[in-house]
């Protein structure tokens, strides 16, 4: 392990062994020493990308690149097969920049590398893309203004239907396989969002829920958010109490603003449902 | 780079969903990664996981499904028999089975 990597920043990012192994993301100024811990360190800069796949200390998952795609010298180092650290290569606006992922091609040769990205406008474009040239994605919906549930519609159907597609292509697959009888976890967990398993910080090394600045105040529990928040949910007789995807979804749509129209929504998870529904009766008709 | 025993099926019922896939795609309607999904989905899920196995090893769900991923799905047969460092239970996805086999 190369001290210099895990032993920089200040104790803010110093985050301490706990017992349920979560895993914690971490900027790469403020990674400490993590033992056996499993950690993504978070980076933003061709010198700290170089650095980390130079030198992957144990616990290392994988790294998550923001706002690199743009620099085209910045992907050297990810070419050469010195460690196998994947990328998880993060577009902040896939609608504009889709067209960077071309610099990603040298790099999937080589190693596993996965894009994320949220379901801004014009991210379909992106999508697109990402799955032509065989990159799993994460697509990270949020709460999607009505223009962009419109562009959701088609990315399923895109992922459903289009014989192109033989990539993972969250939150999509897994909602899949929940609908055909797997036990996958709600969509905290399939987007990584659950801060109970990812645990996330902010600039200043202190823990912070998904898709909010801010620390969270001090009655918030990180490990049961998802579960408590659902329940508030549920007693404030949100359409949650009624929603026929509650299971997987746990509120995830009325996070952080508990009135969002899920009406869109409950659309996307119908036209997976069908898929779903489909399948089994072809398979059926198989047997 | 993975774990082969995390897709803890017998050979009877591998065949199994290896036909369905193949039943499926011959079908022509539906996208590789929805079918596997909905033939493997059920295996990639079935073993409950700890906090941690949730994320590492994936079979409780989450987006790590994507690592090991290179080769393995692709074109050229690769997708049965995989191929390259992330081949290992490609067989059965087209992908996998643990997150580092989900598709």
């Amino acid at each position: 392990m190369d001290q210099s990597l895990v032993g920089v920043g200040s104790t803010r990012g110093c985050v301490p062994p706990e017992p349920d192994q979560r895993i914690a993301f971490v900027p790469s100024d403020l990674v400490m020493e993590q033992g056996d811990r499993p950690f993504v360190v978070i980076v933003r800069s061709r010198e700290e990308l170089g650095q980390w796949l130079s030198h992957p200390p144990a616990g290392l998952q994988r790294l998550e690149v923001n706002g690199l795609l743009a620099d085209p010298d910045a992907w050297e180092p990810a070419t050469q097969s010195s460690s196998n650290v994947p990328l998880d290569v993060f577009l902040a606006s896939p609608g504009l920049q889709f067209s960077d992922l071309y610099r990603l091609v040298e790099v999937c040769a080589v190693r596993d590398v996965r894009v994320s990205m949220p379901a801004s406008p014009g991210f379909l474009r992106a999508l697109k893309l990402a799955v032509a040239l065989r990159l799993p994605v994460r697509l990270l919906p949020g709460q999607p203004a009505p223009e962009v549930c419109a562009e959701l519609t088609e990315a399923v159907t895109f992922y459903l239907r289009d014989p192109m597609v033989e990539t993972p292509m969250e939150f999509f697959h897994s909602v899949m396989a929940f609908m055909c009888g797997g036990d996958t976890g709600s969509l905290w967990t399939i987007l990584e969002e659950d801060p109970a398993l990812f645990l996330r910080q902010d600039p200043e090394g202190r823990s912070r829920l998904p898709r909010v600045s801010g620390s969270p105040s001090p009655e918030v529990s990180l490990p049961t958010f998802v579960e408590t928040r659902f329940k508030q949910l549920v007693e404030q007789d949100t359409e949650c109490t009624t929603c026929p995807w509650r299971q997987i979804c746990q509120g995830y749509f009325k996070w952080p603003d508990p009135s969002y129209d899920c009406r869109e929504i409950k659309q996307l998870f119908s036209i997976i449902k069908a898929a779903a529904d489909e399948v089994r009766q072809e398979l059926a008709y198989q047997d | 780079m993975s774990d082969e025993s995390s897709f803890d099926v017998g050979s009877d019922e591998q065949g199994k969903l290896l036909e369905r896939r193949l039943f499926l795609q011959s079908i022509g309607k539906w996208s590789g990664a929805a079918i596997a999904a909905a033939v493997f989905g059920s295996v990639w899920f079935a073993c409950s996981p700890s906090a941690q196995a949730g994320w590492i090893n994936r079979r409780g769900g989450g987006g790590g499904g994507w690592i090991n991923g290179r080769g393995g799905w692709g074109g050229g047969g690769s997708w049965v028999n995989g191929g390259g460092g992330g081949w290992v239970n490609r067989r059965y996805y087209g992908g996998g089975g643990s997150w580092i086999n989900r598709w």
